[in-house]
């Protein structure tokens, strides 16, 4: 015990609360590897904010689960990874001053000059910091000496309630800076914000939202995807498909376990392969893979410790160095290339530690600190300002000289893209420690100007068409492909890349027998105009698109698409990167069960008429129910039908969103059957399964939207024509002359169908992905019969000088062909046949 | 006259851990005073039976006897016929904390658990007098080392901050002098371990606490704090909220608060009294309370083996309740847990269907439900509503009703028992006390 200092001092460097983890038991058995959270509060404010509006807004996971289409981190978005140092990290020992003050003070523990790794005249880092040394000298590493929380009373809670919550004010804090960043968000998944480990800690729980725990280890609840293990994670999906009645937290809870799937679905595939053991290492291993895998993810919260050294500091921080240093080496060393301009760490911890050294080899709680910010982005360098040790301040401690609100400021500013002010309070200035933006050093992506579908020469020998016959056997849809979450694909598809779906044996779709499987397909957030192909794994990519996109936008389309012989399906993106997404709605197969009855296109909903049932706008988490035979003329037979096909119509939605169509009476799954952008009309080829009375229901995630369906077949097993599958076979591309010469107009064309592409003569119906490209006008295409009149339908719908793509199932006239209009202005159409009806 | 059925399950989850039928069906004839002097009786409590194994120090096998700590205490929560006792000593372990793996000393770490078993409905003072010279304790926040030379305010900080006041109601003079009144009070060195007062160093100057100047002992300072009749009412208002949120809801109302720390107060802090006051006050029985409340993972896992009739040996809870978020003997910190939003995070609930699939498995093997894969899904569902004690809602229903009709067509019949274990035990029902 030193004898020179006030008897204040005296008690307040003795302070210790009850994370005091070090061993100070007799014998020195075993100890409590310090907090691992503070947890204070951790979904009470989350959750108390949803009773209420925010509930239907997707607070707690609440839609976060929904199929909600979330774009891949986008080229100049950061990456904050922020790494808490729990316990009070001494920074006179992380950045040594060269001073004899400091020497005097530290007494045993300190470090001479040439100890440490010097950085100037006045600081070196301690001896163990290595690669961070090797990334400041490389211009990588800004060091923000004299950093605290202003007001601060010593205490382990209140300095961590603070840093984690953003805040210095009285009373303890309800939510987290990053919470409320995510709460400010347009679009939230609960991927967004990430915390590595088993609680959730303040700093991402918001007001309305709040990231997920990722697990280090384990083969969670979530992981697998044998029948029956997806029959269960169905089944608690929808212990949450609609408010129980029981109160906030049963449906808190209902929503948090469908999240919990997600967040294991999404992260198991990551947790493969070795993995570091250490605390640190671990969870920054995992961050540097989930940064990899591109879900979404934009802040991954990490910590660890113990850094409370009141007792033998030397060898538990010397080793805490070790392991920071260790774990940031080989962070940035498996970071993928493609993130390293969007990365930055951050590192701080919730005080620093008192000048002097106690009696007992180690140093008590105090106020100064320093912190870190480490990426290529990072203005390298020295921040702030080291606090004096000549002239100590309250209680002999180092007087903070940097609010740590301003490196928030920094960071939600400049790297998280949000307004400071709304996440701490103010912009608080005084630290400017970004020298670039995020994605710096990316190239722009320049937009490709035509879209590619088939300017490349049709391929001089088409794959042989294998013709399968198959009756229909419909689903509940389920989602089988999230590439957003790593389902089926771990990360965003890149140009020129494929990967093979397994679909047999997916998502309800049986083991044998199965000719066809139909597939909604999404393109989620593409950073290049681009197109999608799909087709039979093993077996040459066709010259075909199955979807087409703008960057940034959302597209679906139904597939109906012959696996191959190994059971799957191949997805092909042309250029840029892009997330995708595939609920399975049905399959074909080859023993009698329905078959398709094609119907002339008839309008069953139109919510802007009331036809249907349902006048008026569909509103956000609201539902319509439709029994599409109880609607006059529309030939759907009135018994029999397990499944009709609809075109289904988003028109002039307000919000962003998605339409889920499902069989009423089952639970609604997690999936998506058309996804639209605010002011887009979008329409989608939807198989709508019927429940036992023959009863569809179409549910409307956010916004109001008017829906229109146009009925265009069913299947029945009283029906006579079984599908055939073929794989996809160009029959129309007006740009080349093929099967209509010349751009299409207002004035109908024919197309003849049978005898071509595989469509034999006989044929009742034909499958075909119809693509429209450089229309001249907002318009839409409308697919109907030959020989007969025009009905009031529409297939696709484009603005002007776009590219659009919608399967389209239609019935073949008398003369065994079809006719298309394109209602305004004049477009180039393409149509790919992927299988017809006999 | 008799209580709504209703009424007395909710009690009896609250006073213990589940609400079996024959015991709601005992008591729902009486009225609610009787009901609640029936759950508040726990003179039919079993004698400790601790293992043989928990009597001595193993420093190689610590962790081990741990294990057989938690298997134990699982067990007596399944099949206690007084299970409030044991939900008293959850409530004593997460407020006045010691942490197991700081402690790591199975015989000091049973004592101190002995100590809130035998106390927890008691006065609060004598419970504190002892909990303060436990051993346990003492180690915990340092108390042992706590030297008239260099006092440590570690423990005097929290037995005001977090065990008696709360914060704002004692000044940093008061924890000082707190801690020096707290010198000298250690323990003998291990293995053998008792408390010990060390005479030498102990500060027997003095001290100002409370604006009382003279040579405050340890055990005074806790008895000021219920003598003083500024203090008292402090500390009654401070029981009074924490109680009532541990078996109600969170943030009562200041007529609730009142009552209950009127029930303290004029019965000497006894924890008995104020759940007395807890369970006869009208809004115990409101939708608020009845909805207010998460099962804690302990709580949990109790409800699973006490449903199922698996022991813990059989069930290994121990596996996953790190995962789940709650070891009762080892809080996170000294503050202890927090209820609610505290429990509900994704990996926590990974943990919990990580448990909900063994507890399947263990079933089946043990032949809970034979045969219900054969019924109708409607007789399957009532079947598991009256093995948990619980009523489903709506969604719930339809969603296992769901399950039971594809997974029988899909998958068939093979492994639905075990996977519709797992599924009831997800039932958000489960999931809320």
């Amino acid at each position: 015990m030193t004898t020179d200092q006030s008897e204040a001092a005296v008690a307040l460097r003795r302070l210790s609360t009850p994370i005091d983890a070090l061993a100070t038991t007799p014998g020195g058995w075993g100890r409590r590897q310090f907090l691992q959270t503070l947890a204070l509060g951790a979904g009470v404010g989350a959750v108390a904010g949803t009773i209420g509006l925010p509930w239907l807004e997707g607070g707690v996971g609440v839609g976060s689960d929904a199929a909600w289409a979330g774009p891949p981190i986008g080229r100049t978005d950061g990456i904050l990874v922020s790494i808490f140092m729990y316990g009070g990290n001494d920074g006179l020992n992380t950045v040594v001053p060269t001073s004899d003050d400091y020497r005097r003070y530290h007494g045993t523990i300190a470090f001479r000059p040439d100890q440490t790794l010097p950085i100037d005249a006045e600081i070196g880092l301690h001896p163990n910091l290595g690669y961070l040394k090797q990334r400041y000298d490389e211009g990588h590493v800004a060091i923000v000496e004299g950093i605290g929380a202003p007001g601060g009373d010593l205490s382990h809670f209140t300095s961590q309630a603070r840093w984690l919550g953003g805040e210095a004010g009285a009373g303890a804090p309800t939510s987290g800076w990053i919470g409320r960043w995510l709460d400010g968000l347009d679009a939230y998944d609960p991927l967004r914000a990430v915390t590595i480990g088993t609680t959730v800690p303040l700093s991402i729980v918001g007001r309305f939202r709040r990231g997920s725990a990722v697990p280090t280890a384990g083969d969670g609840f979530g992981a697998r995807s044998t029948v029956p293990d997806t029959l269960m994670y169905d089944a608690v999906r929808a212990f949450s498909a609609s408010p129980a009645g029981r109160g906030a937290w049963h449906d808190a809870i209902a929503a948090t376990e469908s999240s919990q799937l997600s967040v294991i679905g999404a992260v198991t595939p990551l947790l493969a392969g070795s993995l570091p053991t250490g605390a640190i290492e671990r969870r920054l291993a995992l961050a540097s893979r989930i940064i990899g895998a591109d879900l979404g993810t934009r802040v991954i919260d990490v910590g660890w410790g113990d850094f409370d050294t009141h007792r033998d500091q030397q060898l538990t921080h010397d080793r805490r160095m070790t392991e920071l240093d260790t774990a940031l080496r080989s962070f940035f060393e498996t970071l993928d290339a493609r993130f390293r301009s969007r990365v930055t760490v951050m590192i701080v911890s919730e005080f620093g530690r008192t000048p002097w050294a106690n009696d007992s080899g180690g140093t008590d709680h105090g106020e100064a600190g320093v912190a870190f910010l480490v990426g290529s982005a990072v203005k390298g360098g020295r921040h702030g300002q080291m606090p004096s040790l000549v002239g100590l301040g309250r209680w002999d401690q180092l007087t903070p000289t940097v609010d740590f609100r301003a490196l928030y400021t920094n960071v939600v500013e400049r790297w998280l893209g949000a307004d400071p002010v709304d996440v701490v309070g103010a912009a608080y200035g005084g630290l400017d420690l970004f020298a670039q933006a995020p994605g710096f050093d990316l190239p722009a992506v320049t937009p490709t100007p035509t879209p590619a579908p088939s300017l490349e020469p049709a391929p001089t020998a088409p794959p042989s068409p294998v013709e399968i016959a198959g009756d229909y056997v419909a689903l509940n849809p389920r989602r089988i492909l999230d590439t957003r979450s790593g389902q089926g694909h771990v990360g965003a598809l890149r140009a020129g890349e494929s990967f093979d779906l397994a679909v047999i044996g997916a998502g309800g779709v049986p083991i044998a027998g199965v000719t066809a499987v139909a597939l909604n397909v999404t393109a989620v957030g593409g950073d290049a105009e681009s197109y999608l192909t799909v087709y039979p794994s093993a077996e040459p990519r066709p010259d075909a698109s199955s979807v087409n996109w703008k960057p940034g936008k959302v597209v679906p389309n139904l597939v109906i698409m012959r696996p191959g012989t190994d059971g799957a399906v191949s997805f092909w993106n042309a250029s840029g990167q892009v997330h995708v997404l595939a609920d399975v709605v049905g399959y074909f197969r080859d023993t009698d069960n329905d078959r398709f009855m094609p119907l002339s296109p008839v309008r069953v909903l139109d919510t802007r008429s009331g036809l249907g049932g349902a006048k008026g706008r569909l509103g956000a988490g609201r539902s319509i129910s439709l029994v599409p035979t109880a609607v006059a003329g529309s030939g759907v037979p009135s018994s029999g039908v397990d499944a009709v096909v609809l075109n289904v119509t988003a028109d002039a939605p307000t919000k962003a969103g998605y339409l889920t169509v499902w069989p009423t009476s089952e639970p609604r799954g997690v999936v998506s059957s058309l996804n639209f952008e605010a002011g887009q009309t979008v329409p989608n080829l939807v198989i709508a399964t019927l429940d036992g009375n023959g009863s569809l229901s179409i549910y409307n995630d956010s916004g109001e939207v008017d829906v229109l369906a146009d009925v265009v077949g069913c299947f029945s097993s009283a029906a006579l024509g079984r599908h055939r599958s073929t794989s996809p076979r160009r029959i129309l591309d007006t740009r080349t002359g093929t099967g209509i010469a010349g751009v299409l107009g207002t004035s109908p064309a024919s197309l003849a169908v049978t005898g071509r592409a595989g469509v034999p003569a006989g044929a009742t119906g034909v499958v075909m992905n119809v693509t429209v490209t450089a229309p001249t006008a907002q318009s839409y295409l409308t697919v109907w019969p030959g020989g007969e009149a025009q009905p009031n339908a529409s297939n696709l719908n484009y603005k002007r000088d776009t590219t659009v793509a919608n399967l389209v199932i239609v019935r073949l006239g008398a003369n065994g062909g079809v006719q298309l209009a394109n209602a305004a202005g004049s477009a180039h159409v393409l149509a790919d046949v992927v299988g017809y009806f006999v | 006259m008799s209580s709504n059925p209703e009424d007395v399950a909710h009690l009896l989850r609250r006073a213990g851990f589940v609400a079996p039928p024959a015991r709601v069906a005992a008591l729902a004839p009486l009225d609610w005073p009787a009901v609640v002097e029936a759950v508040l009786d726990t003179s039919a409590a079993p004698t400790e039976d601790h293992p043989a194994a928990l009597a001595t120090f193993d420093g190689g096998d610590s962790w081990k006897q741990h294990i057989v700590h938690l298997q134990w205490w699982f067990d007596r929560c399944a099949s206690t016929p007084t299970p409030l006792v044991e939900k008293m000593l959850l409530f004593w372990h997460g407020h006045f904390v010691v942490q197991w793996t700081k402690v790591y000393h199975m015989p000091v770490m049973r004592e101190l658990s002995s100590t809130y078993r035998a106390g927890g409905l008691g006065r609060i003072e004598p419970l504190a007098q002892s909990m303060a010279v436990a051993p346990a304790m003492l180690w915990y926040l340092d108390n042992a080392q706590n030297t008239k030379r260099s006092p440590n305010l570690n423990f005097a900080r929290e037995l005001m901050e977090l065990f008696l006041l709360g914060v704002g109601n004692y000044t940093e003079d008061d924890v000082l002098a707190a801690a020096r009144a707290w010198t000298g009070h250690s323990t003998t060195e291990p293995p053998a371990v008792s408390y010990a007062f060390r005479s030498d160093q102990h500060d027997a100057d003095l001290k100002t606490y409370f604006g009382t100047t003279r040579a405050w002992d340890g055990p005074e300072i806790i008895t000021e704090i219920f003598a003083n009749p500024t203090k008292r009412p402090v500390v009654a208002r401070y029981f009074a909220r924490k109680l009532w949120e541990f078996f109600a809801y969170q943030n009562p109302g200041a007529p609730v608060l009142d009552a209950i720390a009127a029930a303290l107060l004029a019965s000497d802090f006894e924890i008995r009294s104020a759940l007395r006051a807890i369970f006869n006050h009208s809004e115990f029985r409101s939708t608020t309370a009845k909805q207010g409340l998460v099962r804690s993972p302990a709580e949990f896992v109790v409800t699973a083996l006490a449903s199922t009739g698996l022991s813990a040996a059989e069930a290994h809870p121990e596996w996953l309740l790190d995962m789940m978020g709650q070891d009762p003997f080892d809080p996170p910190n000294v503050s202890g847990w927090r209820p609610n939003g505290y429990w509900v995070n994704t990996s926590a609930f990974n943990g919990r269907a990580m448990f909900a699939q063994n507890i399947g498995w263990y079933a089946t093997q043990k032949g809970v439900w034979a045969g219900i894969e054969s019924g109708t899904a409607a007789a399957a569902i009532a079947t598991a509503e009256a093995t948990f004690a619980v009523s489903f809602s709506a969604t719930t229903r339809a969603a296992l009703t769901t399950w039971f009709d594809r997974q029988r067509v899909s998958d068939g019949q093979w492994n639905m028992r075990q996977n519709f274990m797992t599924l009831v035990l997800l039932a958000p029902e489960l999931h809320t006390a």
